[in-house]
């Protein structure tokens, strides 16, 4: 069996190993930014859709009986003798939901996709709780979807890191199946981060209606290993059996210029689909090699593609 | 078209193509991969899902190149030659004339030489059809002769190395001789049956002689039992040529500078020829002057002499005469004589009592006559003061030891291991003599009568000159740069010194020894002879430089003398040693070459064999055809390989499109 692909570098077997304190230390400024406006269910730092109890104005609507007469507006009612009720906005707490695919296929790759993604995961965790968001954590294949719902607080980051440390991926990606149980989770709605290789481009497409239609801000962070971004330069060469780690399918290639070639450009074109679908349903997009940076992926990319803020 | 090796080429083929074919049809055994997904590989993959170890055989313009590069492989290894009718069988021997005549240029202004090879390697070509892995059957040696024969190569059935050896032939300037040729042919091709009384064991060899007929000894010559010979007629008929035949030169006396040049022309066309004969010394013209050479007749060629004045010439040199028409044979249009300067000796005489020998000398034309007591020569040779003179000459004077020179001695045997042992010799008269000897020309021996002397015992290396009725009278010897002509008695002793011979003889004896043993003539080499030098001692090489260019370096013998030969082309050779131009010899064209008519047909013997034009037709070889067209066919392969595989830049600018995070 070739090593080409095989994960070389160490794993995490800790929750520091997941997010050092230095990352964390830069991450403490970020928040996660939310295209929609949710109502969530306590308050919060956010503007909600309810009418409430802060200081911003929103609206006047005709007093009726039972209101609470501190909220009427005097001065119109001398204006126009009539009474008005001054309404104003509520700021409720976010949900962020991180949604992890766990199959084969994830396993794979130098740095491990896998791996990429419970660090990314740990980290988009770490932010919202910092930022007294409520954070939900769903991991996918086809043999289901696992959560750790709700949590408030920065104190349950270790809470996300240990639960990340126990997921083994394994089995095929059920993208859809994955979606249909996510969007009709009773988890509030708030931004949903998938983080997958989206090798399943029908799935994709579905499930992503599903998630949005659910009322989720979805941002799809595609991730690929460097062997799968460039073969040729990472050493792929020879003849070789490729064996696809879900579906155990085999396909005999040898490896040649124009076959990188046309690899190169079907890769693109996938990525291309998968953008697409994701902004025909007004979902994020972003792809993602898993030797990027992880400080600069957060600090800086996600920040312009309007995650973070 | 016939194959040399079919069985060989179809054995190859039967093996590679099959090969080849089995190499497209199995699959290759990849290495195992595990990776994410292969949906992004499955378009670009076309044999997916197929576990069968063979594959269905697609049209392919690369198998299809690579088989017709193997087939072609196969057909050059078939050694496919075009028919030019079959080998020869048996034993050829190729003798090839290199003489001066084989030097003339017919019309093209090609030599008859460079002819005589291009036919023999087109005979060699028709006689050895054979191939790569066979022979042909037939088996070939070659013989080039003039003055002397020369086997360039022995029977080989290599139509290479036949070729090869043709080229390395080298044309020399001497006389025809086929003699030498065909004992030499014989002695290798003749296998004697000693049962059979001497009965030949095989067929013999058919001889292939490529000459214009020119060859003086072929009357004299016969074809053996079984023997053939082809002649394969190199040039044309009737072709005039004019020649120098003979250049000599006289000093008018030894004391004067003054040379006269003779020379002798020849004609051997039938129109009578004019022209202009210069003559030059040392590369400055001395005179020209206008000949007629009449027209040969029916026995003889014509021929006419020239003289020129005399002209001063004190320091010798080198005369060089050039008949100014030109004709088909250059070779003997030129030729040149080398003169050595005049002489005069510087002579040591040391005498015990009466002066005789001091008169004679004195007599003579000598730059330096030094008379010493003996004790004072002892003294001299002591020091070696007597190498500054030419010629040391003692009368009963008893040296220990020679030191290198030359050494006329009279009376007291010489300190030389050449003469071992002697006693007193009795009274004897003279017998016998070597009167072409320069020491005893003008000698009349058969007055002399010697009372007594000294009875030597000479070896081999001691030419005795003279010889008594007793002992040897006088005789000269060579050793380690030490020449001495000895008189084994005192002429006190005899009547010598009353005769007339005795001044001559002291006047030769110090004339040889003083030019050691050169004369005048002695610098004119002949094609076929050797060049045979004194060098003075301490000399060890010797180099010699041919007038083509050509250099060879010669160690000189025990005996002081240098050698080289044969001489092989006519010219001035020139000899030098201590990196100095010391002397040159010059070699003219032979008597008897300047005849240059091709004839029709040769007579060997009693048979006449008429000029046949060639032993067969010659095959022509497709094989490196094949060979080139397979290389083409390997360049097209590649390029339609890189074609389909493209190169690193086009994968290059593929990955440098692709933007990631």
């Amino acid at each position: 069996m070739s090593e080409f692909g095989k994960t070389v570098h160490a794993r995490p077997v800790k929750v520091d190993e997941l997010l050092g304190s230095k990352l964390m230390a830069s991450l403490d400024k970020l928040d996660i930014v939310a295209r929609k406006i949710f109502s969530g269910k306590t308050q919060g730092e956010r503007r909600s859709r309810r009418r409430g109890m802060s200081v911003e104005f929103a609206d006047y609507r005709q007093y009726t009986a039972g209101d609470d007469l501190r909220f009427i507006d005097w001065n119109v009612y001398a204006r126009l003798d009539r009474l008005f009720m001054k309404i104003f906005l509520e700021e409720e707490e976010l949900t962020l939901g991180i949604a992890i695919d766990a199959s084969a296929s994830m396993e794979y790759g130098n740095p491990n996709k896998f791996d990429f993604a419970r660090r990314l995961a740990m980290a988009l965790g770490y932010i919202a709780l910092s930022s007294h968001n409520k954070v939900s954590l769903f991991s996918f294949n086809d043999k289901g979807v696992k959560r750790l719902s709700a949590l408030r607080g920065r104190k349950r980051t270790r809470d996300i890191g240990q639960w990340l440390l126990d997921l083994m991926p394994e089995g095929g990606t059920s993208f859809v199946e994955a979606c249909k149980v996510i969007s009709t989770s009773r988890q509030g709605r708030g931004v949903l981060v998938i983080v997958s290789d989206c090798f399943d481009t029908e799935g994709v497409k579905q499930g992503l209606s599903y998630l949005v239609g659910g009322g989720w801000d979805v941002f799809v962070m595609q991730t690929l290993a460097p062997e799968e971004v460039d073969p040729q330069r990472t050493g792929l060469e020879g003849d070789v059996r490729l064996e696809d780690s879900e579906t155990n399918d085999a396909c005999e290639i040898t490896v040649t210029a124009p076959l990188i070639a046309k690899y190169m450009q079907r890769l693109q074109q996938y990525c291309e689909d998968i953008r697409e679908q994701c902004t025909r349903v007004g979902a994020g997009n972003v792809k993602v090699s898993t030797d990027i940076d992880m400080e600069q992926l957060l600090v800086e990319y996600l920040r312009s593609r309007g995650l973070l803020r | 078209m016939t194959w040399v090796t079919p069985g060989t080429g179809l054995l190859l083929g039967a093996i590679v193509i099959p090969l080849l074919l089995i190499l497209y049809f199995l699959r290759l055994r990849r290495q195992p991969l595990r990776i994410s997904s292969t949906i992004l590989w499955e378009g670009a993959v076309e044999d997916l899902h197929a576990n069968s170890p063979f594959q269905r055989l697609r049209p392919s313009v690369l198998l299809l190149l690579q088989l017709l590069a193997l087939l072609l492989v196969v057909f050059s290894i078939m050694q496919p030659q075009v028919e030019g009718g079959s080998p020869k069988q048996g034993k050829h021997v190729l003798l090839l004339d290199r003489s001066t005549s084989m030097a003339a240029q017919d019309e093209g202004g090609v030599s008859r030489f460079a002819r005589a090879k291009i036919t023999a390697i087109e005979i060699v070509s028709t006689l050895h059809g054979g191939g790569l892995f066979s022979g042909s059957g037939s088996e070939t040696m070659v013989i080039a002769f003039s003055d002397s024969a020369e086997i360039i190569i022995p029977f080989t059935d290599s139509e290479q190395q036949l070729i090869s050896a043709i080229n390395s032939i080298q044309p020399t300037h001497g006389k025809s001789y086929i003699e030498e040729a065909l004992k030499l042919a014989r002695a290798y091709t003749t296998n004697v049956d000693p049962e059979q009384n001497g009965l030949a064991l095989s067929e013999s060899a058919q001889l292939e002689l490529f000459s214009d007929g020119q060859i003086p000894d072929l009357q004299a010559q016969a074809l053996q039992r079984g023997e053939t010979l082809h002649y394969h007629r190199i040039g044309e008929g009737e072709q005039a040529n004019i020649g120098i035949t003979t250049i000599n030169a006289k000093r008018i006396s030894e004391t004067s500078d003054d040379v006269q040049i003779f020379l002798s022309l020849i004609n051997t066309g039938e129109q009578e020829i004019t022209t202009d004969i210069e003559v030059s010394v040392n590369g400055f013209p001395i005179g020209v002057q206008q000949v007629l050479i009449p027209a040969q007749t029916e026995k003889n060629s014509g021929t006419a002499s020239v003289v020129f004045m005399p002209f001063s010439m004190p320091s010798g040199g080198v005369v060089h005469a050039v008949l100014t028409s030109s004709d088909a044979l250059a070779v003997d249009d030129v030729a040149s004589l080398v003169i050595s300067p005049p002489k005069e000796l510087r002579v040591l005489l040391a005498e015990n009592g009466p002066s005789l020998v001091k008169a004679v000398l004195e007599g003579m034309p000598l730059a330096k006559l030094q008379v010493v007591s003996p004790s004072t020569l002892e003294t001299m040779v002591a020091t070696q003061e007597t190498s500054s003179f030419d010629v040391v000459v003692t009368r009963d004077v008893q040296l220990e030891k020679l030191p290198q020179g030359n050494y006329l001695l009279f009376g007291s045997p010489p300190p030389m291991d050449a003469f071992s042992t002697f006693v007193e010799g009795e009274a004897q008269v003279m017998l016998v003599a070597k009167e072409n000897h320069p020491v005893m020309r003008f000698v009349r021996f058969e007055n002399i009568v010697i009372a007594k002397g000294f009875e030597i015992v000479v070896d081999e290396r001691v030419d005795v000159l003279l010889e008594g009725s007793g002992w040897p009278a006088v005789m000269t010897v060579r050793d380690r740069g030490v020449q001495v002509v000895y008189v084994a008695f005192d002429p006190l002793e005899s009547n010598w010194p009353y005769l007339r011979s005795f001044p001559f003889f002291v006047y030769n004896a110090v004339q040889f020894l003083g030019r050691s043993g050169d004369a005048l003539s002695s610098a004119l080499g002949k094609v076929g002879e050797t060049i045979s030098l004194n060098v003075p001692s301490g000399v060890e090489m010797v180099s010699i430089k041919e007038p083509n260019g050509q250099e060879h370096e010669v160690s000189v013998d025990a005996t002081g003398r240098a050698h080289w030969g044969p001489i092989r082309i006519t010219g001035l050779h020139a000899v030098s040693w201590n990196g100095k131009l010391q002397r040159r010899v010059a070699v003219n064209s032979p008597k008897g070459e300047a005849n240059i008519a091709s004839v029709e047909s040769i007579s060997i013997g009693a048979n006449t064999v008429e000029a046949s034009e060639s032993s067969g037709a010659s095959f022509i070889q497709l094989w490196p055809w094949a060979l080139a067209a397979v290389l083409v066919v390997l360049l097209l392969e590649w390029w339609v390989y890189q074609r389909k595989t493209g190169g690193v830049s086009r994968f290059l600018k593929t990955s440098a499109d692709n933007s990631w995070t």
